[in-house]
């Protein structure tokens, strides 16, 4: 046989080697074995079914590189993310800030407060009997322009609300006897 | 040649081999344990655990120098092979296909093991005594047979340690669990010749780490 000369090469390592056969697990190992792989399967069965993601768990490579490749993925998701999410319109001028009256000194709102400013205040229109009729066109300007601009509510809970001057022009409505 | 010659054969090359009858009869009793386990018959899967677990266990526990890993990685792969038994089809022997399963989870284990291996190591049995060719090879080289016979059974998993997986298995298969090249080249899926090289390979590797104990 061609494996001879070599087989005879190695004859003391294969000698060493049947060292390892008599290295063997303590007395009684075997005889509690398969019923331990019998309780396990058991309990597994009696175990309700996972969720797909918990099987998909096991199988994701979590050594040092895939963990990194993973955090690369997920970092380029976020920024592809942002980049793509509707832009609102920026207010000119602003810097991004918050906005405030420009008559008001800069405080920091308080939480009622804030929210009261996305929420467009009710007022209610009335006559002002102070007022000479001659001296009033039948349009008149409510309110100060600085605090209007400042309560300017935007639309929605995350749009940023509009800085433009929008004045609102109202009718107002005299008694007839005056 | 008959089978009690065969046997006798087997015999006398100091490795009792079972004859082809021995074999038929035992394929034949797998089988039927086989299907019965495929129907969620423990009783019957606990046989099968009985039948192959010493030899799943020593091939793991030599590919590991590590008696509790070698405990977890036989039982998960019992499991696995009781999760996969209708994948079973019979076109391999059982006992190669429960093999490839706890190998090839062997060794993603082993790969993914940190580098320093800790070892933990079987006692060695009673019989090593009883063995003269290992008896002449330890007195020969230690007048203090018992503090050696530590110190080489160490050196000799260190040595087994160093050797890549792939290596190391055909080394446990062949030369510790005394397969056939044919039964090797079943399990690792690849052809004798690549059975043989890797072979020659590792025990080039291991004299070379063991010279001291091989003068």
């Amino acid at each position: 046989m061609n494996d001879e000369p070599k087989d005879q090469e190695f004859e003391k390592l294969r000698r060493l080697l049947e060292l390892k056969r008599h290295e063997v697990p303590p007395p009684g190992y075997f005889e509690d074995f398969s019923s331990g792989v019998i309780a396990r399967i058991e309990a597994e069965d009696a175990r309700p079914a996972p969720s797909w993601w918990r099987r998909l768990l096991p199988g994701i490579d979590t050594s040092p590189v895939m963990l990194g490749a993973y955090g690369v993925i997920f970092a380029s998701l976020v920024i592809a993310g942002v980049q793509l999410a509707p832009s609102g319109s920026a207010p000119q001028g602003s810097g991004g800030g918050p906005l405030l009256s420009s008559s008001e000194p800069a405080q920091p709102a308080t939480a009622p407060e804030a929210a009261a400013d996305l929420v467009p205040e009710v007022r209610p229109v009335v006559a002002d009997a102070d007022v000479d009729p001659s001296a009033a066109g039948p349009l008149k300007t409510l309110g100060n322009e600085a605090d209007h601009v400042a309560r300017s509510a935007p639309t929605g809970l995350f749009d940023p609300p509009s800085i433009h001057n929008t004045s609102r022009v109202e009718r107002v409505s005299f008694p007839a006897n005056q | 040649m008959s089978g009690a010659a065969q046997k006798e054969t087997s015999k006398a090359a100091g490795v009792d081999k079972p004859t082809e009858q021995e074999r038929a009869e035992e394929r034949a009793r797998t089988a039927k344990l086989v299907d019965r386990a495929r129907t969620g018959d423990l009783a019957a899967y606990d046989e099968l655990i009985r039948t192959y677990q010493e030899r799943i266990y020593a091939t793991l526990y030599n590919m590991t120098s590590n008696h509790e890993d070698a405990h977890d990685l036989t039982q998960e792969a019992f499991i696995k092979a009781y999760r996969s038994l209708d994948s079973f089809k019979g076109q391999s022997s059982f006992y190669t296909w429960i093999y490839r399963i706890a190998v090839n989870r062997t060794i993603n284990f082993l790969k993914k093991r940190n580098r320093r291996v800790n070892l933990s190591l079987n006692d060695m049995d009673a019989n090593v005594e009883n063995n003269p060719e290992l008896v002449s090879l330890i007195s020969d080289k230690t007048p203090r047979r018992d503090a050696n016979l530590t110190e080489l059974q160490e050196k000799l998993n260190e040595a087994m340690q160093r050797l890549s997986e792939s290596h190391r298995l055909v080394v446990t298969l062949h030369d510790i669990q005394g397969m056939s090249h044919e039964e090797i080249g079943k399990i690792v899926n690849c052809n004798t010749g690549t059975v043989r090289s890797r072979l020659f390979y590792a025990r080039q590797q291991l004299q070379a780490h063991l010279s001291d104990y091989l003068k």
